[in-house]
């Protein structure tokens, strides 16, 4: 594609904001330990 | 977690944006945000395509769309691929649904699409499993599910990260060639600047769920104002370097977007932050019409670079 061909536009994004809740997960790490496995309680 | 924060880009048809930035600053986000693959909707902003808003449309409107305008290709092609579903069964699958073809006319299709995308002997191909493709190939058949339809832009979100040089190098020429021959645009997602370099027309820098930087390549990779964009490309090897140089990492991590900081997000690893860094988000400054940059450094009152390390 040339500089002098008008491009056309497809698709424009403006201020888009998306924001999710992270519901109810919780870990906590310790010195000198692996990660913990986490247990699914069902 | 407040994931994407006021992205705001363009694409053009037939060029190549490629979106990069550290794991976590937003970059997949934001591209399944366009195909409204995201549980909850975006809280603001507008995503339009050819002029028509997508953020208000219904779930069945966006189905529609969603193969047919756009199409898009993850990282790891065998968890997208269904196993016991033959490859020939699955790339038809967006004719049938699209295009209301025949079974007849989307096999004829889809096997000129598979050897569009590289893949010898389709028709025996088109039978077969995704565990009977190397991983490679699983690539090149998402490539071609995701083409099947013809859309206007695809989205690939880290499609070589998962495959190893070799074969990283024969999918980005791949997509260049698709590229040429279809005139499709394309949004790729990767934290690899090789493959930036190569593929690119435009690159949008992202941080913490904003965009740092952005404009066209060559801008990006020589005329960078952004310390996060200098960070990012002073830590890629270069063959050109010298070999007993040490890499030089951006220090730090990237802050938590559960309670993101108001003013720069990259103040705490920036190494020119000043006090307003901290306290006021940074303005857009354009740098030329296609290049611009959210940095305090580049406001006129600015001091210089050499002032704040004396």
């Amino acid at each position: 594609m040339t500089e002098a061909t008008p491009k056309e536009l497809l698709l424009e994004v403006d201020d888009l904001h998306v924001s999710f809740p992270l519901n109810g997960v919780r870990c906590r790490l310790f010195e000198g330990s692996a990660f913990p496995y986490i247990k699914v309680k069902r | 977690m407040q994931a994407v924060r006021g992205v705001s880009f363009s694409l053009y048809k037939g060029e190549t944006l490629a979106i990069v930035g550290e794991s976590g600053c937003g970059k997949s986000v934001t591209a399944q945000s366009l195909m409204r693959l995201v549980s909850t909707p975006p809280k603001s902003g507008s995503i339009r395509y050819k002029g028509e808003e997508l953020t208000t449309k219904t779930e069945k409107q966006m189905q529609k769309l969603r193969g047919l305008e756009m199409g898009m290709i993850f990282q790891d092609p065998m968890t997208s691929l269904n196993p016991v579903i033959t490859v020939g069964e699955q790339i038809r699958e967006g004719l049938l649904r699209h295009h209301k073809m025949s079974k007849e006319e989307a096999t004829k299709e889809s096997i000129e699409m598979l050897r569009l995308v590289g893949i010898a002997d389709p028709d025996k191909r088109m039978k077969q499993y995704p565990h009977q493709f190397s991983g490679g190939m699983r690539q090149r058949l998402m490539i071609a599910m995701a083409l099947v339809c013809k859309p206007d832009i695809l989205i690939a979100d880290e499609p070589t990260t998962a495959l190893d040089v070799t074969i990283q190098a024969q999918i980005i020429e791949l997509f260049q060639e698709i590229q040429n021959k279809t005139g499709v645009a394309i949004i790729i997602i990767t934290h690899d600047l090789g493959v930036v370099a190569q593929i690119a027309d435009r690159i949008c820098v992202m941080y913490a769920g904003k965009i740092a930087e952005t404009g066209k390549s060559y801008d990006v990779f020589k005329e960078h104002r952004h310390p996060y964009t200098e960070g990012i490309l002073k830590s890629v090897p270069r063959m050109d370097g010298n070999r007993n140089d040490p890499l030089i990492p951006v220090p730090g991590t990237p802050p938590n977007l559960m309670n993101p900081p108001v003013g720069c997000p990259f103040y705490m690893r920036c190494d020119y932050a000043m006090k307003v860094c901290k306290e006021v988000a940074p303005p857009r400054t354009d740098c030329n019409e296609s290049h611009y940059v959210h940095c305090w450094l580049q406001d006129e009152r600015a001091p210089s670079i050499q002032q704040l390390h004396s």
